[in-house]
C-alpha cells in the first residue's frame, strides 16, 4: 500500500463524509412505539425445523418439530408434555426459544458449527413469563449437527446455578441422521409422512403417545434405530427416559422441499417437493423480489431471476406458504485443470470441511472437501469443456453454478480478427476476461496462464482448441484478472499479452459526429487501432506515460455502433469495446427531475423551457446533470451550448390509471401504436405495451408481486430521451 | 474443540460479554436513539462507500426507517448493522437506478478535501465489494475484521476483496508507487 494511495484514499472518505447529510439527518426522530408482547413471535409459516434438545444435567428432552401447518411456538411450548425448562431451535434454525425459566434471568447462547468461529451472542433476558427468544443473524441459522449450548443464569447475581443446554438442529434431514449427538430424532422421507423414524442409544426404551392415544413402546436394539408407524392425524410424542419429541400435526406433511440454485450467466431457482398449487415467493436478504411463481402439480417450480446481481453471502430463501428453504450465495472459481492427470481444483470462500460438487456434463457429480479454500477432484485425463461446480448446504441443499474453464459459450461476439498481423491473440477485457486468437493452426490445444505480480493467478490447460478456419475464442466466466500478463500457448508457441487496462472514459459529442475516447497507459510507439464496425484506423500513441485520450470520433458512428479500441501489447492485442451514446435527458415527472448523462465533465449548459431561458445548468464530474423544473403536457425542456442541443419535448399527456387485478390501464396523448415501457416495483423496464388506436389507451398484464404495488411508466422519443411517470397504490 | 473445553470458553467470553453487556444493553434494551448513535455511523460509512454519498445516504435513511418500523425485531439482533447493511442493499435493489430528488442544501463552509481526480472514476469502476472493502479499510480506517463482520463475509474473502481492489486501484492510479 502506497502512502499516497492511501492519503488519497483517507481524503476520498472525508470527502464522503461531507457530501452526506449526518446521521441524525438521516434517522427517524423519536423513538419507535413497542409493538405487543413479541417475545415469542408467531410462527407465520410452516416450521421446517427438526430438533432435538439434549438437556445437560438436567432431564433429557427431544424435540422433534415438523412442518407444514401453522404452528405458533406459544402453543408449541405451551402443550410441549414436558415440565419445567425447556430450549428449542425453532424456525429453520434461526430462533432459539425457552419456556419456563426464572424470570429475569439472564440467558447466553454460543453457537458452534464448523462454517463459522464460534459465536457468543449478547445476552438477553428472561421474560416475566418465563419465557425468552434469541434471534439468529442467518448467517448463524443453525443447520444439521450444529449446536447451540444455551446458558441461563439465574438467581440474584444471576451467576448461580446456571443450567447449560446443548441444542443440537437437525433440519430437515429426514433420512437416516447423522448428527453428532448422542441423541438424534429423525423422520422418513416418505411421501405421506405417516412413519417416523428414530435413531438413539441402543437400549433406550421408547414409549409413542399419538394425540393422547397410545401408541406402543419399543426397546432399540442394536442399530439404534427404531421405525414407527403414526396411526392418527395430530401431534405424535415419542418419550425416551425422561425426555420427549415430538412431530408436528400431521395433516400436511409434505416432502421436504428442495432447491437448486443454478448460474450460467443467469439465475434460476429449481424446486421440487413443494406444496403443489401453492404460490412460491422468492426472497433476497429477507425482501421479496418480483412476483410469485405458483407450484406445478408435481411439486415443482421455476423462478428465473435473470441477471440479478447476487454476491458471496447473499441469501436466497423461497416461501411457498407452507415451506421454507434457503440458500446462501458463495463464491466458487474453477481455475486450474491438468489434462494429464485430471485434476481439476478451484478455490471457494467456503469454510474449510465444506462439501463441493464438480461434475462434467452429464457425469454424475464427484464430491470433495474444501481446505484451505481450495478443492480439487479427479476426472479422467483429458480435455474438459465444461463443469459444474456446486456445494452441499446441509442435508437439502444442492446449489450449482456453472463454471467453465474456458468455455465457447458466452460473450457477446468474437473479437475480430486483428489488424495488422496474420497470427496473434488478442485478450478482451471488458469486465470480463476472453482470450481469442486468428492465423493458428487448426486442431492445435490452447493453455492458458494469468501471471500478477510474478505470480500465477490463473491456470487452465486445453481450455479449448484451435478451430477449422484457424482460430479460437474463449470467455473466462467469473476470472477477474485486471493487471499482468497473459501467457497463451497454442502447440509449441506461447505468446505474451501484457494487459494493460483499456478503460473507456466518457463518450460525446465531438463537433457534429458521436464519438467515443478511452484511456489506457500506452507508450509513444504504441499503436491504437480503433475499430467501427469493419473500419479501422490505427491512431499512433501520442506521448509515453500515464494514461492519454484518444478522440477516436469517426464519421459512420452511431449510439449503437460498437467500437473498439485494440492496443499492440507484446506478442499481441488487449481490446476494450463499448457503445457510443450522445448526451441524454429523462424526465422524472412527479419529482420534477430532468436527469442528463453523458455531458461533457463540467459542461456548462443553458436551460429553456418552452424556448424561454430559465438559467444555466453545469455537469458534475461524470457528465450528469439535474434540473428541477415542473413540465406539463405540451412543454418541452432543452438544454443548449455551442457544442450541443439535447431537447425533451413536447411532453405527452400519459396518465396512469391505476391497477385492476392484475392489469395496468391508462391512457397516452401519442400516436396510435406508440410503444410505452412498462414496469412494476424493479424500475427494470423489460416489458412494453403497445397504445391502442381506440382513444389512447393502454393495458399491460402486470406480474405484480411482493407488498408494494408500483408502477412506472417510460415514453421515449426519437432521440432516446425519457419520460418517466410513477404510481403508487395508496 | 471439545465440549467442556468450549463451555470453559464460553464462560469466558460470557465474563467478557457481562462487561460489554452494560454497553451494549442501551440497544438491545430498546434506545433507538443510542442505536442510531452506535450503528449509524458504521452503517452510514458502508453504504457511502458503495453507492456514493446521495444514493448511499438514501438507502441508509430507509436502512434505519426500516429499523425504526421493526425496533423489537432489530434491537433483539445479534448484528443489527450487518442486517440492515442486508436490508439496504434490497432497498438499493428495489429503487430505480437514478437519483432521488434533493432539496437545495445550504452551502456550508466546510470545504471538503480536494480529491484527487482520477481517484473518484476509479474507485467507481471497482466491483461494489472492492469498492467498499477498500474505502472502509483504507479510508475509514476500520479493520479487516470489522469490515468482515458488517459484510457478513468472510475474513479471507475480504482480505481477498482488498487485495483486488488496491491491485486494481495501483493500475489504474498509475502515479503511485507499490510498496
Amino acid at each position: 500500500m502506497s502512502t499516497e494511495l492511501h492519503d488519497e484514499l483517507r481524503d476520498y472518505a472525508e470527502w464522503l463524509n461531507a457530501s452526506a447529510p449526518p446521521i441524525e439527518e438521516l434517522a427517524p426522530v423519536g423513538q419507535p412505539t413497542p409493538a405487543p408482547d413479541r417475545r415469542v413471535p408467531g410462527w407465520t409459516r410452516g416450521v421446517l425445523a427438526l430438533a432435538a434438545v439434549l438437556m445437560i444435567g438436567i432431564p433429557l428432552a427431544l424435540l422433534l418439530d415438523g412442518f407444514g401447518s401453522e404452528i405458533g411456538p406459544a402453543d408449541t411450548i405451551t402443550s410441549f408434555p414436558v415440565d419445567g425448562p425447556v430450549v428449542l431451535i425453532a424456525d429453520n434454525g434461526t430462533m432459539v426459544l425457552g419456556k419456563d425459566h426464572p424470570p429475569g434471568s439472564i440467558v447466553e447462547v454460543e453457537l458452534n458449527a464448523a462454517r463459522f468461529d464460534d459465536v457468543v451472542l449478547p445476552p438477553t433476558e428472561v421474560g416475566p413469563d418465563g419465557r425468552f427468544e434469541v434471534v439468529l443473524w442467518p448467517e448463524h441459522g443453525l443447520r444439521d449437527g450444529e449446536t447451540a449450548i444455551v446458558r441461563v443464569l439465574s438467581g440474584e447475581l444471576r451467576t448461580e446455578d446456571p443450567a447449560t443446554y446443548v441444542v443440537v438442529q437437525l433440519g430437515i434431514a429426514f433420512d437416516l441422521l447423522d448428527a453428532k449427538s448422542d441423541v438424534a430424532v429423525g423422520r422418513a422421507r416418505v411421501p405421506d409422512g405417516t412413519s417416523i423414524q428414530v435413531r438413539i442409544e441402543s437400549g433406550t426404551e421408547l414409549t409413542v403417545v399419538e394425540t393422547e392415544t397410545f401408541n406402543g413402546a419399543w426397546e432399540v436394539d442394536l442399530s439404534g434405530t427404531v421405525d414407527v408407524t403414526l396411526e392418527s392425524v395430530g401431534t405424535a410424542w415419542v418419550a425416551s427416559g425422561d425426555g420427549v419429541a415430538s412431530t408436528a400435526p400431521r395433516s400436511a406433511v409434505p416432502r421436504p422441499p428442495e432447491l437448486d440454485l443454478f448460474m450460467g450467466g443467469d439465475w434460476f431457482f429449481q424446486g421440487a417437493g413443494w406444496t403443489p398449487g401453492a404460490q412460491a415467493e422468492l426472497r433476497v436478504n429477507g425482501e421479496p423480489l418480483g412476483a410469485p411463481v405458483t407450484v406445478g402439480a408435481g411439486g415443482r417450480f421455476e423462478i428465473y431471476l435473470g441477471d440479478i446481481e447476487l454476491e458471496s453471502g447473499d441469501e436466497l430463501a423461497v416461501d411457498d406458504g407452507e415451506m421454507t428453504a434457503s440458500v446462501s450465495i458463495h463464491e466458487l472459481v474453477l481455475d486450474a485443470h491438468d489434462p494429464q492427470t485430471g485434476v481439476v481444483s478451484g478455490t471457494t470462500d467456503l469454510v474449510d470441511g465444506s462439501v463441493v460438487s464438480i461434475s462434467h456434463e452429464a457425469s454424475a457429480p464427484v464430491e470433495t472437501v474444501v481446505g484451505n479454500g481450495r478443492f480439487s477432484v479427479a476426472f479422467e485425463p483429458g480435455p474438459l469443456s465444461e463443469l459444474s461446480v456446486g456445494y452441499l448446504e446441509g442435508e437439502r441443499l444442492w446449489v450449482a453454478g456453472i463454471v467453465a474453464i474456458g468455455s465457447d459459450e458466452g460473450g457477446t461476439s468474437p473479437p475480430s480478427p486483428a489488424p495488422s498481423a496474420d497470427q496473434g491473440v488478442v485478450v478482451l477485457f471488458d469486465g470480463e476476461l476472453e482470450i481469442s486468437g486468428f492465423g493458428l493452426v487448426p486442431g492445435d490445444p490452447v493453455d492458458v496462464e494469468l501471471v500478477t505480480e510474478g505470480e500465477v493467478a490463473f491456470s487452465a490447460q486445453d481450455v479449448t482448441s484451435v478451430g477449422a478456419d484457424g482460430s479460437f475464442d474463449t470467455l473466462f466466466e467469473g476470472v477477474v484478472f485486471a493487471d499482468g500478463e497473459a501467457l497463451v500457448t497454442i502447440g509449441e508457441t506461447t505468446f505474451v499479452v501484457p494487459v494493460v487496462q483499456i478503460n473507456l472514459v466518457r463518450i460525446f459529442d465531438a463537433t457534429d459526429q458521436v464519438g467515443v475516447g478511452f484511456e489506457a497507459p500506452i507508450g509513444a510507439n504504441t499503436i491504437v487501432w480503433v475499430a467501427n464496425g469493419g473500419d479501422r484506423t490505427g491512431i499512433p500513441g501520442e506521448a509515453s506515460g500515464r494514461t492519454q485520450v484518444i478522440d477516436a470520433s469517426a464519421p459512420g458512428l452511431e449510439p449503437s455502433t460498437v467500437v473498439e479500441f485494440w492496443v499492440e501489447s507484446g506478442d499481441g492485442w488487449v481490446m476494450n469495446r463499448g457503445q457510443a451514446a450522445s448526451p441524454q435527458l429523462e424526465y422524472f415527472a412527479w419529482e420534477g427531475l430532468v436527469y442528463g448523462s453523458w455531458f461533457e465533465p463540467a459542461e456548462v449548459l443553458e436551460a429553456t423551457i418552452d424556448g424561454d431561458a430559465v438559467g444555466t445548468v453545469t455537469a458534475d464530474e461524470l457528465g450528469r446533470i439535474e434540473l428541477y423544473v415542473d413540465l406539463s403536457p405540451g412543454s418541452a425542456v432543452a438544454l443548449s451550448n455551442e457544442r450541443v442541443t439535447v431537447d425533451l419535448g413536447p411532453i405527452p399527456a400519459i396518465a396512469i390509471g391505476g391497477i385492476e387485478g392484475t392489469a395496468v390501464s391508462g391512457t397516452a396523448d401519442v400516436p396510435d401504436g406508440t410503444l410505452l415501457q412498462v414496469d412494476v416495483e424493479q424500475g427494470a423496464f423489460q416489458d412494453a405495451t403497445e397504445v391502442s388506436a381506440d382513444g389512447g389507451e393502454w393495458t399491460f398484464e402486470a406480474n405484480l408481486g411482493g407488498p408494494d404495488r408500483q408502477v412506472y411508466v417510460r415514453w421515449t422519443d426519437a432521440e432516446g430521451d425519457q419520460l418517466v411517470l410513477q404510481w403508487i397504490e395508496e | 474443540m471439545a465440549t467442556r473445553a468450549r463451555i470453559e470458553t464460553a464462560v469466558k467470553e460470557a465474563a467478557c460479554l457481562a462487561v460489554r453487556g452494560t454497553r451494549e444493553s442501551s440497544v438491545h434494551q430498546g434506545d433507538f436513539t443510542a442505536f442510531v448513535e452506535e450503528i449509524g455511523p458504521k452503517l452510514r460509512a458502508t453504504l457511502l462507500a458503495r453507492y456514493g454519498p446521495e444514493r448511499g445516504a438514501d438507502v441508509t435513511a430507509e436502512a434505519l426507517g426500516y429499523a425504526w418500523e421493526h425496533w423489537d425485531r432489530v434491537r433483539a439482533m445479534e448484528n443489527p448493522a450487518g442486517y440492515l447493511y442486508r436490508v439496504a442493499q434490497s432497498q438499493a435493489r428495489r429503487g430505480i437506478f437514478r437519483p432521488k430528488p434533493r432539496l437545495p442544501q445550504p452551502r456550508i463552509a466546510y470545504q471538503p478535501p480536494r480529491v484527487e481526480p482520477g481517484l473518484k472514476p476509479a474507485i467507481e469502476r471497482l466491483s461494489p465489494r472492492q469498492r467498499e472493502v477498500v474505502v472502509l479499510v483504507h479510508g475509514f480506517g476500520w479493520t479487516v475484521t470489522e469490515v468482515s463482520e458488517m459484510l457478513g463475509i468472510g475474513f479471507s474473502s475480504t482480505k481477498k476483496h482488498l487485495e483486488r481492489a488496491l491491485t486494481r486501484l495501483r493500475s489504474e492510479m498509475g502515479v503511485f508507487s507499490v510498496d
